[in-house]
């Protein structure tokens, strides 16, 4: 199994970061008696984060040099710390919400008109599913956003208008359900204001986080751009060392792909919608 | 299932074996019944289809039964043949299948409200059960819920259905307890569901989102059903792990059986709303894509990581099975992720005789236990039983 190091020549996001493939054992012996965890342990699956505890059981080895925890959990904690804890819908609400689109076109909103004509059967999960898949390709960056449109240009007439549909779509769901909020839109939202923060400074690491000294991103099979920009704004806010521990299919191919998702300016910013 | 059952009648301990597939949709049903028959209890670490289960029916028959106020006789008892039994005093409780269809049979027809059925049932019956269930109907028939109103409802309710009807269940479980278990698991989701609709009721009542009714805490039952939720292990230390390729990660077990190493399923396509054309330019990251993020589920990569997840969370051998016909008699592929394994395939004869009324361990198989003290066993392959 290899061990990879990023390079990248825009700016060194990167640098803190090292990526690791089918390496786990690296991790599992760090496992130490600490007072506090010294490690964050990102994993977004659920069931990542108990196979670890439950290797780390079998070895009888002390669990508390890490804290397991999932991206958007740390998202909202660093915001907790400065703001009145930040609330969001969950995807229930979301469909709800969606669910109470209205059936004239005269008063749906511009950006849905090509989806609800053309697709007829296009319900609220299908709205939702797109909105998520647009935000997990873009993280609704301006940048990523204008990529998209600039290559949909290039297609041929009706895959371009279904790509264009998509977009318009996405970004036209995101716009009705935050005008119909006073939470925020979904947790990814939430990573992304943390985002946002850490990118400008601190962002609450210090007080959240004083001994966190390496964060470990693990399980990882694809990388949204979400993530990515989070792990953006960890680079620029910590001096932690950050692991991405990658899966044998993709490890090669998201290495190279990792320092240009990472060249983006200004991670976590929106799109004015 | 009858490699498990000789491996384990060779002293290996269930534990140390895990059964993978890339889904397990399809996979549950079919393990599930050749569990049985081979006296294996297997556990699924997969979402549990609620709305199948008693309890979510038990949920489910109490809003429709408030939320209609006029009912007929089946409605009024459909919670008691979803097992209801009351929140204390429950010997005697639930009531037997039978009971209920001859109360059915001995009450009048046409619909009343729960009030009058209330009247109407001691003139046909005198068995006390129901008095007692009228009463506790009558006492929380409120056609305006409050959030509390709908928890002293369902809460105890479910509370009952755990502390009586499951233990009642076991009493007369199959071999393989696995009526007892899915009721466990079931009850244990059904009483998140329960403390989630309660929560989000409320919310959505203060938002003005929803008004008061039986008919909304029933729908959102149901929306909260169908969510995909987390999953959680349902304790068994007698129990063979049956898991999700995804989520073997980091896993170390001695022994992983791989089912369904089809090339239909390994790798499968996945549902995008992203046209072709553009999944590929950002996947290629051509030109100013390269920074937009891919989605691995576009390709093969992500089935190819769970697969090769799965291979590596095997300590001593991996068993990869596979069909090779569909039940219409077409022809089915290996995996092309197969290619890349150093295989030894089972023959046909050893595992006809491994499903025979003489079961023997095929070689390649037995050569992958501790007691041969082969100590790095190449992975073999057998076809699917």
């Amino acid at each position: 199994m290899s061990t990879l190091r990023l390079h990248t020549t825009a700016q060194d996001a990167a640098s803190q970061i090292s990526t690791y493939c089918g390496e786990e054992e690296r991790l599992l012996e760090r496992a130490d008696r600490t007072a506090t965890p010294t490690e964050l342990v990102l994993a977004p699956t659920e069931l990542h984060r108990r196979n670890l505890q439950r290797r780390l059981r079998e070895r009888a080895r002390p669990q508390n040099a890490f804290e397991f925890v999932d991206p958007e959990t740390v998202a909202e904690k660093l915001l907790t710390a400065a703001d009145t804890t930040p609330t969001s819908l969950d995807r229930v609400d979301r469909l709800a919400l969606l669910q109470s689109l209205p059936s004239e076109p005269t008063d749906q909103p511009l950006g849905l008109h090509p989806l609800l004509s053309t697709q007829h059967d296009t319900g609220p999960q299908q709205l939702e599913q797109i909105r998520v898949e647009l935000e997990s390709m873009t993280n609704f960056h301006p940048d990523r956003i204008a990529a998209l449109r600039n290559v949909t240009d290039a297609f041929a007439g009706p895959i371009a208008d279904e790509a264009t549909t998509l977009v318009d779509g996405g970004l036209a769901v995101e716009t009705w359900l935050r005008d119909r909020t006073v939470k925020m839109v979904s947790k990814t939202a939430l990573l992304r204001r943390a985002t946002r923060r850490l990118d400008g400074g601190d962002g609450g690491w210090t007080d959240r986080y004083p001994d966190i000294e390496r964060i470990s991103f693990v399980g990882v099979s694809s990388i949204p751009a979400p993530e990515v920009d989070f792990l953006h704004g960890l680079c620029t806010a910590t001096t932690a060392d950050i692991e991405l521990h990658l899966r044998p299919g993709t490890a090669e191919y998201l290495t190279t792909r990792l320092p240009d998702l990472l060249s983006i300016e200004d991670p976590g910013q929106e799109v004015t919608l | 299932m009858a490699t498990i059952s000789e491996v384990r009648d060779r002293g290996v301990n269930v534990r140390d074996i895990a059964v993978v597939a890339r889904d397990l949709d399809p996979y549950e049903q079919p393990l599930t019944r050749a569990a049985i028959q081979y006296g294996v209890t297997p556990v699924f670490w997969t979402q549990l289809r609620v709305t199948r289960t008693e309890p979510y029916a038990l949920v489910k028959a109490l809003c429709t039964l408030f939320a209609d106020g006029d009912v007929a006789a089946t409605p009024l008892l459909a919670p008691l043949t979803q097992r209801w039994a009351p929140p204390t005093d429950a010997a005697g409780w639930p009531l037997e299948q039978s009971t209920i269809h001859a109360h059915l049979e001995a009450l009048p027809s046409g619909r009343r409200s729960i009030a009058e059925w209330a009247a109407t049932i001691p003139t046909h019956t005198t068995d006390e059960r129901l008095t007692t269930y009228c009463d506790w109907l009558q006492a929380h028939c409120e056609p305006e819920p409050t959030p509390e109103t709908v928890g002293a409802v369902l809460g105890p309710s479910i509370d009952a259905y755990r502390e009586t009807s499951v233990p009642a269940r076991q009493q007369a479980d199959a071999p393989a307890l696995m009526t007892t278990e899915t009721a466990a698991r079931a009850t244990v989701r059904v009483t998140r569901l329960v403390e989630q609709v309660t929560h989000k009721y409320d919310e959505w009542l203060a938002d003005g989102t929803v008004s008061r009714s039986w008919d909304a805490v029933r729908e959102l039952c149901e929306l909260l059903a169908t969510q995909r939720p987390g999953r959680r292990e349902h304790s068994n230390a007698r129990a063979i792990d049956i898991m999700e390729a995804n989520d073997v990660w980091a896993l170390s077990v001695p022994i992983v059986i791989a089912v369904g190493a089809t090339a239909a399923e390994w790798p499968a396509q996945t549902d995008s709303v992203v046209p072709a054309e553009l999944q590929e330019a950002v996947l290629s990251g051509a030109g100013e894509t390269d920074i937009v993020a891919p989605r691995t589920m576009w390709g093969e990569g992500r089935d190819r990581d769970h697969f090769a997840d799965a291979m590596r969370a095997a300590e001593r051998g991996v068993i990869v099975t596979r069909y090779t016909q569909t039940g219409d008699g077409d022809d089915v592929h290996p995996s092309p992720f197969l290619a890349s394994l150093n295989m030894e395939t089972v023959s046909g004869q050893a595992r006809t005789q491994l499903v025979s009324t003489t079961p023997q361990l095929p070689p390649a198989i037995a050569a992958l236990l501790p007691a041969s003290g082969d100590s790095d066993p190449a992975p073999s392959e057998t076809s699917h039983e």
